[in-house]
């Protein structure tokens, strides 16, 4: 097993409170102001900045990196892992998915949600991170299949995408790399390996995808890429049916009623 | 993963389906008789019976895999891994599947190619488990090692070190050893995670630990391609996973 901390992007935030981040950028919501439609997209999901949500997205990373409170081995809650409709990009954290979930269950999160993660770096910190916090469940929102992680001999982690023009157009990328075949595979030995993790540690393990966030009639988050605040509670409503059908959490929809 | 079905994997050697062959690669003829020409591997090769009475054919069953044709309405195992587990340069009643399987009574299903790497053995796994229904997994995971597919057509298998590309990201990225170890992991739990939601029992060794190939302290225990190894070495790794099995 892989001993060392994984590296990852948000590494650098640590500790740190941003405005904007990532596709949340500045200078990309300055440009959808620009721009009729995306002015119009801007105002219909509240992100003008009058709308008092504006100055409420804030991104106060722990000093693991995480879009966080910080690692409490004291007091496990449950452990949410998967990319940026995870860690919550262009939203208030209390919109996301896991805190909706939190609140229903009367349980903390660890979001170890990570900007443009790959299924390959979601099971790096999976792998990590699940010892040491040993939470009550595990929620694995898996991600694109495209994008694949590779780490060199000094930790350093790079996910690959078919959005970096540069890559593609090297044949072992466009002809091998990227192929359905590759990817899908990729995509079912992470989900499996970090399922069998779960089930090594006795934790209970629910698993949703990206793609159950890619509904752009639920709203957008503020860098208009990801989904809004509707999409999340949906999300959060799908996901408290499956954890109150486990026979281990049978008892808390009793409780919460 | 439920939800993908999954296809028949296609691989190289389905080829050879219903064939039975002399050599395979490591073990050529060019490469057996360039090592004939040295006193020290006649000695070794007069011993094994190979210059002699007894050949070693590799009898391809019609899914392309050493070995008989599957059965799985019979008791039996898969076997899982690469040219050490297919028994590359011995015969097959003297490679670990084999013997294992004879020992324990169970049909074998020898799914292993040489230079098949952890990932080859992950896309066999997740079709012929739950397709055989085996009473037990074995893995000898082959060490450091990553392919890339098509999935229908053909396969490349990277190694590290090997002088593969000039390619950045090939060699000092996707072609190191902590990626190649991170990618046996990742593929040994995936591949358990299968077994452990049919109920079979997995058991799992790592090659270069358990298989090391020619040792130079004991060089007359080497399969006929003079690489890997023997037969002696095969025995003792099953009984080491009778141990394990029986406690």
């Amino acid at each position: 097993m892989i001993e060392t901390i994984p590296s990852h992007v948000q590494q650098q935030y640590a500790g740190e409170t941003l405005q904007w981040c990532s596709s949340d950028s500045e200078e990309n919501y300055k440009k959808h102001l620009k721009d009729k439609h995306t002015k119009t997209l801007l105002a219909l999901n509240g992100w003008l900045e009058d709308h008092s949500r504006f100055a409420d997205v804030k991104y106060t990373f722990n000093s693991a990196g995480f879009r966080s409170r910080e690692i409490d081995t004291d007091n496990p809650g449950f452990a949410v892992f998967g990319c940026s409709f995870t860690a919550g990009i262009g939203l208030i954290e209390n919109e996301l998915y896991h805190h909706h979930i939190g609140k229903e269950l009367k349980l903390s999160v660890d979001n170890f949600g990570v900007l443009g993660a790959s299924n390959g770096l979601i099971f790096r910190i999976a792998q990590y991170w699940l010892p040491i916090v040993k939470p009550k469940f595990v929620i694995l929102q898996t991600t694109f299949k495209e994008r694949f992680e590779v780490i060199n001999q000094d930790n350093v982690s790079n996910v690959m995408s078919p959005q970096w023009k540069e890559i593609t157009n090297q044949p072992v990328f466009r002809n091998w790399w990227f192929t359905d075949a590759n990817s899908i595979a990729d995509k079912q030995r992470n989900e499996l390996a970090i399922r069998y993790l779960c089930h090594t540690l006795d934790i209970p393990i629910f698993v949703i995808d990206v793609e159950d966030f890619r509904n752009p009639v639920l709203g957008l988050s503020r860098d208009l890429d990801h989904s809004g605040p509707t999409n999340h509670t949906k999300v959060a409503e799908k996901l408290c049916n499956c954890i109150y059908k486990h026979p281990r959490f049978e008892i808390l929809k009793h409780l919460s009623l | 993963m439920s939800d993908v079905v999954i296809d028949l994997p296609w691989h190289n050697e389905q080829l050879y389906a219903g064939q039975s062959l002399e050599w395979m690669p490591t073990d050529s003829k060019i490469r057996y008789d360039q090592n004939i020409k040295d006193p020290e591997f006649v000695a070794i090769a007069q011993a094994n019976g190979w210059t002699t009475d007894l050949p070693i054919t590799y009898d391809i069953n019609s899914h392309g895999f050493r070995g008989k044709d599957f059965n799985s309405s019979i008791k039996n195992m898969v076997t899982l891994g690469c040219s050490f587990t297919v028994g590359i340069g011995l015969r097959e009643n003297e490679t670990w599947p084999y013997i294992l399987g004879d020992k324990l009574g169970l049909h074998v299903h020898n799914i292993a190619h040489g230079g098949w790497s952890c990932d080859t053995l992950f896309r066999m796994a997740r079709y012929w488990i739950p397709e055989l229904r085996p009473d037990m997994v074995v893995m000898l995971a082959p060490s450091y090692r990553l392919e890339l597919t098509t999935g229908d057509t053909d396969h490349l298998i990277i190694t590290p070190h090997d002088n593969i590309s000039n390619d950045t990201y090939l060699k000092h990225w996707f072609a190191n050893d902590s990626n190649s170890e991170l990618n046996r992991i990742k593929n040994i739990l995936a591949i358990e995670m299968i077994c452990k939601k049919l109920n079979i029992k997995f058991m799992c060794y790592l090659q270069d630990k358990e298989m090391p190939g020619r040792l130079a302290h004991d060089p007359t225990n080497v399969a006929r391609d003079n690489m890997h190894s023997g037969t002696k070495t095969h025995n003792m790794f099953v009984e080491k996973i009778l141990r394990d099995l029986h406690g």
